[in-house]
C-alpha cells in the first residue's frame, strides 16, 4: 500500500512538471496579434509601390508571418479601389504596383491612403492597417565647377495642382555600391532648405566602377509625409575598373610558354655557361683522341 | 693544380712500379666477394619485382596517400641527392685546395658520388605513378619549377660526376690495357675502348690536367646548387617543417656530412677486402676524421637553428609538427637521428683514439644511418601535418608506413648503388694507380731535398721543371 502511496506521489510529480514544461512551450507557440506594417515607395518619381510587411510576435520574438492573404486598397476599402491581393512571402513581405486602372484616382488628388486588410484564418482574425501619404517627387541635378562636383537635390510636394518645394525634408544622398550606400560627404543626412533645395559636395573621389559610371542615389526613408522616396541617377565620375587579367601574362604560375623573362635569362644563361663548359671538356677529350691517334701513327712511321 | 703530373712512372724502379700495379690492379672477387655481389643481386632483383608488382598495380601497393604521398622514396632520393656530394668534396674541393694527401680516396669519392646520383635520378622515377610519362617532364615542363631545376641540375652533375671519374682515369687505363694477361677479353676491348688513345705525351697530360681543374671548378657551383634545389622542392612548400629559409644550407652542410661518412666506410671496406693497408693509411682516417667532425659540428650548428627557432616561437601549426618529432611518435626516431648523426660521431671522433679505421667505421655507418633517418624525418612528418585538419578520411591516411613493396625496391636501390660501386671495383683501380706510382716518385725525389734543408714546399716546382 505504502509501495503505491510512493508511485502515485512520483506519476503526480512527473505529471506536474510536464504540465509547468508544457504550458510556457504552448503559451510561446501561440502567435500573438498580426502585425500589418505598410510602406510607400516613389521610385524615380514614375514608378509608385506599396510594401507590406506581416509580422507577430512569437516565443518572446517577432516573426514574419507567410502566405497569409492581403487586400490592399486606395483610399478607401471598395472593390473599385482595390489596389490588389497578394499573399506575404517568406519573409512576410508582399509588394504592389499601383495599377492603371487605379491612374485617375492617383492623379486627383494630392495625398493618398492605402490601407491593407488580412484575410482571417485559423490562427489570426481579419486585421487592417493604413498609412497617408502626400505626393512628393525628387529632382536631381549634378555640377562640376572646378574640380569640385556637386549634387543638388529638390525636393517638391503636390500642392494644390503644383509642385511645391518640400522644406526639413531628410535625405540621404550616396552612390550604390555593393552591398549598400556610401554617402557621397562627410554628412550622413541632409535637410532640405526652405526652397526644398539640398546641395552636396562629391567627395568620393578616385572610387571604382564598371566604366567610370556611378549611380548616385538621393532617397527620404519612411518620411511620415511622404513615404520613402528614391531617385537614382547614373554619373561618370568612378573611374574605370581596369581588368587586370594576370593569365596571360609572364608569371611564376603561369604556363611554361610564359615563364618570367628574367627567369628564363637566369636559368639559360645558367645552364648555357655550365653546358658550354662541358662541352669544352668532351671537345679535349676529342683532342685527346686525335693527339693519341697522331703519336701512334708517328711511332709506326719511324724507321 | 697537376692532377696527372708529367712524371714518367719509369723513373722509378721497375719492381717498386711493378709492386703498385700489383697491390692496386683490380682483382677478381674472391668468395666473400662473390657472396656480397650475389646478395647484392638478390636485394635488387627482389626491388624490381616489387616495382613490377607497384607498376601493375599501382601506387597503391604502397603505404602512400593523399596525406602523405612522398615517403621513403622520396626520403632516399634526398639521401642519395646528399651523398652524391661527397664527390665534390673530396676530389674538387681538395685537390683545388692543393691537398694531396686525399689522392688515394678522390676515385672512391667520385664512384660513390656517380652511383648515387644515378639512383637518385631512378628513384624519383620509381616515385611516379605513371613513369612513362617522365618524357613529359622534357616536353612539358614548366622552367618555373623547382622541379625542374632539379631534373636539369641532377642531369648536368650527373655528367660532370661522370667526366670526373673519367678523365683522370686515362693513365689507369693506360697501364690496364698493357697487362692484357691479367685481364679478361671483353675487359681488355673495354679498357681499348675508353683509353686506347691515351699514350701519356706531355701534351696530353696537360690537357687532361687542364680539364679535371675545370671540372673541379665547375663541380663545386653545380653540386651546391643540386643540393639547394633539393631543398627548395621542401622549402618553396608552405608547410609546417618545410617553410624554412635555413634549408639550402642546412641540405648541403648534410650532404657533406653523410658523404664524408659513406667514403670513411668505404675507405675501411676497401683497405680490409684489398689489402690496401699500405695506400689507405691511419694517417688517412686521421685527417678525414677531423674533416667528419667539422662536419658534424656543422651540422649540428644547421639542426640547432632548423628546430631552435620554430621550437623556441611554436606557431601553431608548426608547434603538433614539432611536438610529433620531440616528443611524440616520431621522437624516437629523431633522437636516434641527432645522436647516429651528429653527437655520437662527433664524440667518438673528437679524440685521436676515435680516429682510427674501426672507431672511425663504426663512425661513419653510424652517420650514414642517421642521414637516411633524418631523410625520412624531413619529408614525411610535415606531410601528416597540415594547415587544414583532415577530416573524414579513412584511417590509414592519417598514419604513413612504408609497405614490403616500398622497402624492397628502396633496400634494392641502395643495393644497386652498392652494385655499382661494387663493380666499378671489380674492373676498374679504386685507388689511382698512375697517381700513387708518381707520388711514390715525389717522396724519392724530395727525401734527399728535404734532408738538405730545402722547403719540402719545392715538391711542385720540381716536378714542373722535371
Amino acid at each position: 500500500m505504502k509501495r503505491i502511496k510512493i508511485i502515485n506521489y512520483v506519476c503526480t510529480l512527473i505529471a506536474g512538471l510536464l504540465l509547468f514544461c508544457a504550458v510556457p512551450r504552448a503559451q510561446d507557440s501561440t502567435p500573438g496579434d498580426l502585425n500589418i506594417n505598410l510602406r510607400y515607395f516613389m521610385f524615380n518619381n514614375k514608378i509608385s509601390y506599396v510594401l507590406v510587411n506581416t509580422k507577430t510576435k512569437m516565443a518572446g520574438k517577432f516573426q514574419p508571418v507567410r502566405k497569409i492573404g492581403l487586400s490592399v486598397y486606395l483610399d478607401s476599402v471598395a472593390g473599385s479601389n482595390l489596389i490588389g491581393k497578394v499573399n506575404t512571402d517568406t519573409n512576410g513581405n508582399a509588394q504592389l504596383l499601383i495599377p492603371a486602372s487605379l491612374r485617375s484616382a492617383w492623379d486627383a488628388s494630392a495625398s493618398h491612403k492605402f490601407l491593407a486588410v488580412s484575410v482571417a484564418n485559423k490562427q489570426f482574425a481579419e486585421t487592417s492597417a493604413d498609412i497617408e501619404i502626400i505626393k512628393a517627387k525628387i529632382v536631381l541635378d549634378t555640377t562640376t565647377v572646378d574640380t569640385i562636383k556637386s549634387i543638388t537635390a529638390k525636393v517638391f510636394e503636390f500642392k494644390d495642382n503644383d509642385w511645391t518645394p518640400a522644406p526639413d525634408v531628410e535625405l540621404k544622398i550616396g552612390v550604390r555600391r555593393l552591398g549598400g550606400m556610401l554617402p557621397i560627404g562627410k554628412e550622413a543626412t541632409y535637410t532640405t532648405d526652405s526652397t526644398g533645395e539640398v546641395t552636396a559636395e562629391f567627395t568620393k573621389l578616385n572610387l571604382p566602377a564598371e566604366k567610370g559610371i556611378l549611380t548616385l542615389v538621393v532617397n527620404a526613408e519612411d518620411n511620415d509625409k511622404y513615404g520613402n522616396l528614391v531617385y537614382e541617377q547614373k554619373i561618370p565620375w568612378g573611374v574605370p575598373i581596369v581588368q587586370s587579367d594576370d593569365w596571360n601574362k609572364r608569371t611564376l604560375y603561369s604556363t611554361r610558354f610564359r615563364s618570367p623573362i628574367w627567369l628564363l635569362f637566369m636559368a639559360y644563361s645558367v645552364m648555357a655557361a655550365v653546358w658550354g663548359v662541358l662541352l669544352y671538356l668532351v671537345m679535349q677529350i676529342i683532342k685527346l683522341r686525335k693527339l693519341g691517334k697522331k703519336v701512334a701513327v708517328d711511332n709506326f712511321s719511324m724507321p | 693544380v697537376d692532377t696527372l703530373t708529367t712524371i714518367k712512372p719509369e723513373k722509378i724502379s721497375l719492381s717498386n712500379r711493378e709492386r703498385i700495379i700489383h697491390e692496386l690492379y683490380p682483382q677478381k672477387f674472391g668468395r666473400r666477394g662473390k657472396i656480397w655481389t650475389a646478395t647484392l643481386i638478390v636485394l635488387c632483383l627482389i626491388g624490381a619485382f616489387a616495382y613490377y608488382r607497384q607498376l601493375r598495380y599501382g601506387l597503391v601497393v604502397t603505404g602512400m596517400r593523399d596525406y602523405v604521398s612522398w615517403g621513403i622514396y622520396i626520403s632516399n632520393f634526398v639521401f642519395f641527392v646528399a651523398i652524391s656530394l661527397v664527390g665534390s668534396l673530396i676530389t674538387a674541393v681538395l685537390r683545388l685546395a692543393d691537398v694531396h694527401w686525399s689522392t688515394p680516396l678522390t676515385r672512391i669519392a667520385e664512384i660513390i658520388a656517380v652511383s648515387a646520383i644515378f639512383f637518385a635520378s631512378a628513384i624519383i622515377i620509381v616515385d611516379m605513378g605513371r613513369p612513362e610519362r617522365f618524357v613529359h617532364l622534357f616536353m612539358y615542363g614548366r622552367l618555373q619549377s623547382p622541379i625542374m631545376w632539379d631534373v636539369i641540375v641532377i642531369g648536368t652533375y650527373f655528367i660532370i660526376s661522370i667526366l670526373l671519374v673519367y678523365l683522370p682515369l686515362l693513365p689507369d687505363l693506360k697501364i690496364l690495357i698493357a697487362h692484357k694477361e691479367k685481364n679478361t677479353r671483353w675487359l681488355n676491348k673495354y679498357y681499348r675502348f675508353l683509353g686506347s688513345f691515351w699514350r701519356g705525351t706531355d701534351q696530353q697530360f696537360k690537357i687532361a690536367n687542364r680539364g679535371i681543374t675545370i671540372l673541379c671548378i665547375t663541380i663545386i657551383p653545380v653540386a651546391f646548387c643540386i643540393h639547394t634545389v633539393t631543398s627548395w622542392l621542401f622549402a618553396t612548400t608552405y608547410r609546417p617543417g618545410w617553410d624554412s629559409t635555413n634549408f639550402g644550407a642546412y641540405f648541403i652542410s648534410g650532404a657533406f656530412l653523410v658523404g664524408a661518412g659513406a667514403v670513411v666506410v668505404a675507405m675501411y671496406v676497401f683497405r680490409k677486402a684489398y689489402n690496401l693497408e699500405k695506400y689507405i693509411t691511419a694517417e688517412h682516417f686521421n685527417k678525414m676524421g677531423k674533416i667528419v667532425v667539422l662536419l658534424a659540428l656543422l651540422y649540428l650548428y644547421f639542426n640547432i637553428n632548423e628546430f631552435l627557432v620554430p621550437a623556441f616561437k611554436m606557431k601553431k601549426p608548426e608547434e603538433e609538427h614539432l611536438t610529433e618529432l620531440f616528443a611524440g611518435k616520431f621522437a624516437p626516431l629523431f633522437w636516434f637521428a641527432i645522436l647516429t648523426s651528429m653527437i655520437v660521431p662527433i664524440i667518438i671522433m673528437l679524440f685521436k683514439a676515435g680516429r682510427k679505421p674501426k672507431p672511425m667505421f663504426i663512425a661513419g655507418v653510424l652517420i650514414v644511418v642517421g642521414a637516411w633517418c633524418k631523410r625520412f624525418l624531413i619529408v614525411t612528418p610535415t606531410l601528416l601535418h597540415p594547415f587544414l585538419p583532415m577530416s573524414n578520411v579513412p584511417d590509414n591516411y592519417r598514419h604513413y608506413f612504408p609497405t614490403w613493396e616500398e622497402w624492397a625496391i628502396a633496400i634494392g636501390s641502395l643495393a644497386g648503388a652498392l652494385l655499382v660501386i661494387t663493380f666499378f671495383v671489380r674492373i676498374l683501380p679504386i685507388i689511382p694507380i698512375h697517381e700513387t706510382i708518381t707520388e711514390e716518385q715525389e717522396t724519392i725525389d724530395v727525401q734527399p731535398i728535404a734532408t738538405n734543408g730545402t722547403a719540402t714546399n719545392n715538391i711542385k716546382e720540381k716536378i714542373i721543371a722535371e
